[in-house]
This record gives structure tokens, C-alpha cells and sequence, in this order.
């Protein structure tokens, strides 16, 4: 089964991987929903190979929802708010991308986990790394929002790699808390530029000890 | 269906008044009664349940066994008992100057509402999809209780907790995902399931290396939402930014539910033999956040953060509980950590009206002020440290003693001297506020026209109730306990 997977596994991961070289937020939510949608189309496409109607269902669902509509709404967020660029912290955008792609190649050289959950070990938390990678190296809150979302297709990736689907129910439910996790992080924003006039979450140090 | 239904009707009829109401005092009375009525409920439906193991689903997914109904009970009678002390409490401050709005408090007690309903089902779920589900809708619908205040610092501390729990719990779904991946692999023809009955049963079939990988991502997700160190980092922040009834129901049955989530994962593991492996990574990492809360309480200047840090150090306690596999140890030293703290958090909110800070300092001399309010300080803080006439003591004696017969000697010894550090912390912060010398120029913060014994009717009654724990019903305490299942 690895074989049909492969390609538009790696499709993905590069996807995530060009995201942490980008500074403008507009292209990389415009990457996110590339992404999203190739595993929604993705899970369609196994769940008809499988005749699995529950995962065709899941598929559409995240194709349209976490895929079209939450990049839209993060998207006037980022116009509302007229912050287009996150610098990055530490490490410039692009130095970082080459940084995370050798990060990717060790990883791939010594293949961990490789017996326990393969095939979909790697591409998995290729993804889980990408989206970690793309949360400490931003300033913004939304980039943060971005990457908590590749983080989460990571994990779409393994639930739609195994033999059988999760039931639809819990599917639907996890999409909906993601949703609403989105839809309350992208309010919050607002909230953090009026009290604060920024967003930069990593000014956010306040409360300590 | 009908316990389900009967279980939903009072929190709705809550949201449906906080969606209509327009007279703020009518709404905060309203939802007291009714989440007396809903105790009332929850006891009728759950106390035949207590001392069953396999029971009938309620409903698809979810199951009222004797692990859920006892922790069902406790987070009704904690939100039941956070929400009568908050008619006062936000009535005082509708007073006061930072006035919340009716709308605010509206949304407070819509999102209280469904909170408490997340957290019930948190504690019911027997599908592990649907207790993940739960998990992260909790943190969702706490998030704006946080926010209450609407200013920088919640602001602040609520972005941190809303992120860095839904992240952790993003990797809780990875091990979810993985079990179920393992329960497919046990040969041709299986379609495997989430059902943790089912997961259980067959436990044994799994390949080991699978389930380890699951539960090391559990761990750290519903660890994360415990508050186990090194993840704890939103925690103090959390419960010490939201309002006293908020902070009373994060902290005495939030924890609870994260905590009860690791537990059903440890379960899994006992019944896979994998006890070992649970004791290797959860027994270090419980022993460890007792240690460093400890140490944290040592150096706080905050009343709340120290209470935060003090409901970390109980968490570690419980996780060490859940670890050993004692149930006993687990199920009394959450209810008695429950009750104690949440009395603590509501008394810190009168403190904090009264004399407008939250800096320990500042808060002196409440012995000559208000007697009665220190004498309640005193003992709470004498129980939460586990001094013995209280549940605690019994509980953390049960968990010592399980560690030491399993010859967990460094742990024994690690838990010691952190339950001494703590002690002796708490006990000098409070001894401080309770008999401190209070400056003159600070007696006018002092409000004199709060009606003060109605303040402390709910934390009394809290604490007499572990006070009763410790000393009449244990017998029967640890009984029940004992029934929670592994």
C-alpha cells in the first residue's frame, strides 16, 4: 500500500517544508490549504479504493472545511488585522527552511519507529516536526494558528494511512474541535492587537514564575 | 437514553436562560438552583452505578461505570458548588468598579454550562475518540471563563493555555490514533475499535511496541492538560487569571478530568501487562512535578499562583496514584485535592475583593479583620498540605505506602521531602496572612460593607466535607475508591 501513498506523501511534507522558509502570511495559508485539500482528496481517493464510505465522507469534509474555509477565515483575519509579514525569530525564514530540511534528512536516515507504525511513520512526523518547526520560529499569533493546523494534517495523515478509518463520528468531531479551536484562537487575536497594539506572541511574558 | 437526557436538562435550561436573561442577578441565582437540582440528578442516577464494572452504555460511546459516576458526582457537586459561590461573587463585583458587563456574564455562564457538559462526558467516554474529543472541547469552553476579565494578563493567559493545551492534545489524537491502529493489526478480518472496553478485553493481543508509542503520545498530551512537569507551564497562569468560581472549577474538576483520561490509558496498558512501561515514564514524571511544584510554591508572591502551583503538586501526586495503580491512593486524593482547593480558590476570590491585590504581602492581619474567613484559610491550608485529621492524609498515606511496598524507595523519598517543602511553604504564606500584622494605612481596603458570613457558607461546607472524609466515612471512602477499575 505504501506506494500509492508515497508521492503525494511527499507532496505534503514538501508543502510543509516550503511553508517555513515563507515570511508572507497570505502565501502560506495559501500553501496550508494546498495541503489540506491534497489529504482530503487523498482520503477520498482510499476510502472509494477501500470502500470505505465513512473516510470519502471525511475526506470532503476536511477538503472543504479545514481546507477551504478555515484558510479563508484565517486569511481576512490577517487583512482585518493588516499584518502580512512574520520575520521569524532567531533564524530568517530561509535559513531556517534549510535547517528544517536537514532536520528532515537525518530523520529519514535514521528512521525511527520505522518497525512499529510503518509505512506512514515518516511522513507523520515529518509533519508533527514541520508544524512544531513553524510554531516556536514565528512572532505572530496567526502563525501559530498555521502551525498547530499542520500539526493536526500530520495526524490526518496517519488516521487516513492505517487499513480502516476512524469512525465517521469521531472524525466529524475532531474537525469540529478543530474548527472551533481556529475560530476562537483567530478571536483572540483581535483581542491580543486592541490591548496590546501587536501580536506578537512572544511579547506576551507578563506572568512568570 | 433517559439517564442522558435527565443528565443534559439542567445545564441546557442554564444555557437557555444565559441566552435569554436579561437581569443578571435573576441568571446567576437561576443557575445555582439548578445545579443543585442537576446534583440531585446526577446522585439519582449515579449512585446505583457505584461499586459496577461492566455496565450498559448510556449511550453509544459513553458509559456511567463506577470510575465515571464517582468523578461525575464530584465535578457536579465542584461546578454546583463554584456557581452558588459565584451569585455573591459576581454580584460584589457588579459593584465594584472593573464592573463586568451582562454580556460578559452571560457568556460566562453559557460557557460554564457547557463546560461542566464537556467534562461529564470527559469522564464518561469509553470510546478513546470521543475522550479526546472531550478533552479539547474543554479546554475550548474554558478558555473564554479564563478571559472573564477581559484584561492584558487573562488575555495573555489565555492565549497560552488555549495554545499550548490544544498542541499537547493534538499528540494525545496521535496516540489515540496509534492504539487503534494496533487494535487493527491483530490479524486479517479485524476492523479494530476505539471502544476501550473492547480494547481492553484484547489488550493482550497488541504488539507492545505499538501500545508503548501510544500511550509515550497520551502521556504527553493528557499530560499536558494535567499540568505534569515539564508541561504544567500554562497552568499557574491559567487558574490564577480567571475568576475565583472559574478558578475553583479548572482546578478542582478540570485536573480531575485530564487526570481520569491518563487513568483509562494506564488501565489500557495494566490490561496489555504493560504495567512496567506506564511505571517507567509516568512514575519519574508525576514524582518530578510534585518536586518542582514544591519548590515553585517555595517562591511565590501570588495567593492564586501559589494555590495554582499547589494544585500542581497534588496533580503529580494523583498521577503518581495512577501510576502505582492504586485506586484507592487516585480516586481519594482527587476528591479530597477537589474539594479542599476549590475551597481555597473561592476563599482567595474574597480575599482578593476585599483587599484588592493578590499579593500575599499585602494581604495581612485577616484573623483580627474577619475571624471566622482565617480560621477557614487555616484549615483548608492545613488539609491541602495532607495534615492528618483530613481525607488527604489518608490519601497520600495510601499513596506513600503503595510506593514503598513496591519499592519505589527513591520516589518515596522524592514525595517526602517535596510534601515537607510544600507544607512548610503553604503553611508559612498563610500563618503570614492569617496573623500577619496588618498596616494601618491598608485597613481601609478592608470592605466593611460585604455581607460577610454568606462567603464562606460554600468553602466550609467544602472542607467539612474532606474533614468528614478523613474522619468518619473512610471506611466507606476507600471502598469506593477501591472500585474505581483499573
Amino acid at each position: 500500500m505504501s506506494f500509492e501513498f508515497g508521492p503525494v506523501a511527499a507532496c505534503t511534507v514538501l508543502l510543509g517544508l516550503w511553508m517555513t522558509g515563507l515570511t508572507q502570511l497570505p502565501s502560506k495559508l495559501m500553501l496550508y490549504a494546498l495541503q489540506t485539500v491534497t489529504l482530503g482528496l487523498l482520503a477520498i481517493w482510499v476510502g472509494k479504493q477501500h470502500g470505505e464510505p465513512a473516510l470519502v465522507a471525511a475526506g470532503t469534509a476536511v477538503a472543504l472545511l479545514k481546507g477551504v474555509a478555515v484558510p479563508v477565515y484565517l486569511n481576512r483575519v490577517v487583512r482585518r488585522l493588516g499584518c502580512r509579514r512574520d520575520e521569524g525569530l532567531l533564524l530568517a525564514p530561509p535559513l531556517l527552511l534549510f535547517a528544517t530540511a536537514g532536520a528532515l534528512g537525518a530523520l529519514m536516515l535514521l528512521h525511527p519507529f520505522s518497525r512499529q507504525i510503518a509505512p506512514s511513520a515518516l511522513p507523520t512526523i515529518g509533519m508533527l516536526f514541520i508544524g512544531m518547526v513553524l510554531m516556536v520560529s514565528r512572532r505572530l499569533a496567526v502563525s501559530q494558528i498555521i502551525g498547530f493546523l499542520v500539526l493536526e494534517n500530520g495526524i490526518f495523515f496517519y488516521t487516513i494511512a492505517q487499513p480502516h478509518s476512524m469512525p465517521p463520528v469521531v472524525e466529524l468531531g475532531v474537525l469540529m474541535d478543530i474548527l472551533a479551536g481556529t475560530m476562537l484562537a483567530g478571536l483572540l487575536t483581535f483581542r491580543i492587537r486592541d490591548s496590546f497594539e501587536h501580536i506578537d506572541v512572544t511579547e506576551l511574558k507578563q506572568l512568570r514564575g | 437514553m433517559n439517564a442522558l437526557l435527565s443528565l443534559l436538562l439542567c445545564p441546557m435550561l442554564i444555557l437557555v436562560s444565559a441566552l435569554l436573561s436579561r437581569r443578571t442577578s435573576t441568571l446567576l441565582r437561576l443557575s445555582a438552583v439548578l445545579m443543585w437540582v442537576q446534583m440531585a440528578v446526577v446522585l439519582a442516577v449515579c449512585v446505583p452505578r457505584l461499586g459496577t464494572h461492566q455496565t450498559a452504555p448510556v449511550v453509544h460511546g459513553f458509559r456511567l461505570d463506577n470510575t465515571a459516576a464517582l468523578f461525575a458526582m464530584l465535578t457536579t457537586l465542584i461546578v454546583a458548588a463554584a456557581l452558588t459561590h459565584a451569585v455573591g461573587f459576581f454580584l460584589r463585583e457588579t459593584a465594584s468598579e472593573h464592573a463586568p458587563s451582562n454580556r460578559d456574564l452571560r457568556m460566562f455562564y453559557l460557557f460554564a454550562a457547557l463546560f461542566y457538559l464537556s467534562m461529564v462526558a470527559v469522564v464518561a467516554a469509553d470510546n478513546l475518540g470521543y475522550l479526546w474529543i472531550s478533552v479539547e472541547a474543554t479546554t475550548l469552553l474554558s478558555a473564554p471563563l479564563v478571559y472573564h476579565h477581559r484584561s492584558r494578563t487573562s488575555l495573555e493567559a489565555t492565549w497560552k493555555y488555549l495554545i499550548i493545551c490544544s498542541v499537547g492534545i493534538a499528540f494525545a489524537f496521535l496516540g489515540t490514533a496509534i492504539f487503534y491502529a494496533a487494535s487493527q493489526r491483530v490479524g486479517a478480518g479485524t476492523t479494530g475499535s476505539l471502544s476501550l472496553a473492547y480494547l481492553v478485553k484484547h489488550a493482550r493481543l497488541y504488539s507492545h511496541s505499538m501500545l508503548r508509542l501510544g500511550f509515550v503520545f497520551t502521556l504527553l498530551g493528557y499530560g499536558t492538560k494535567a499540568g505534569l512537569f515539564p508541561l504544567h507551564s500554562w497552568l499557574p497562569d491559567a487558574h490564577s487569571e480567571a475568576p475565583a468560581p472559574a478558578s475553583a472549577m479548572l482546578s478542582g474538576a478540570l485536573l480531575n478530568c485530564a487526570l481520569v483520561a491518563l487513568w483509562r490509558t494506564c488501565s489500557l496498558m495494566a490490561a496489555a501487562g504493560e504495567s512496567r512501561f506506564v511505571q517507567i515514564t509516568l512514575l519519574p514524571m508525576g514524582a518530578a512535578t510534585v518536586l518542582a511544584a514544591s519548590l515553585f510554591l517555595l517562591k511565590q508572591r501570588d495567593l492564586k499562583r501559589m494555590l495554582a502551583y499547589s494544585s500542581m503538586e497534588n496533580v503529580g501526586l494523583i498521577a503518581v496514584a495512577a501510576a502505582l495503580g492504586t485506586s484507592a491512593g487516585f480516586a481519594l486524593q482527587a476528591v479530597n485535592h477537589s474539594l479542599v482547593k476549590a475551597a481555597l480558590f473561592l476563599l482567595a476570590g474574597n480575599l482578593l475583593q476585599q483587599y484588592g491585590t493578590k499579593t500575599i504581602q499585602d494581604i495581612r492581619g485577616v484573623l483580627n479583620a474577619q475571624p471566622l474567613q482565617a480560621v477557614l484559610l487555616f484549615v483548608a491550608a492545613a488539609a491541602v498540605a495532607g495534615s492528618p485529621p483530613f481525607g488527604s492524609f489518608l490519601a497520600e498515606w495510601q499513596i506513600l505506602s503503595t510506593a514503598a511496598d513496591t519499592r519505589h524507595i527513591i520516589t518515596v523519598i522524592v514525595l517526602c521531602a517535596a510534601l515537607a517543602i510544600a507544607f512548610i511553604a503553604l503553611s508559612m504564606r498563610i500563618a503570614g496572612m492569617v496573623f500577619g500584622e496588618s498596616p494601618a494605612k491598608k485597613k481601609t481596603a478592608v470592605s466593611e460593607a460585604v455581607p460577610v458570613f454568606s462567603t464562606m457558607v460554600i468553602p466550609g461546607i467544602l472542607l467539612t466535607a474532606s474533614l468528614l472524609l478523613g474522619v468518619v466515612l473512610t471506611s466507606a471512602a476507600f471502598t469506593l475508591a477501591e472500585g474505581v477499575a483499573r
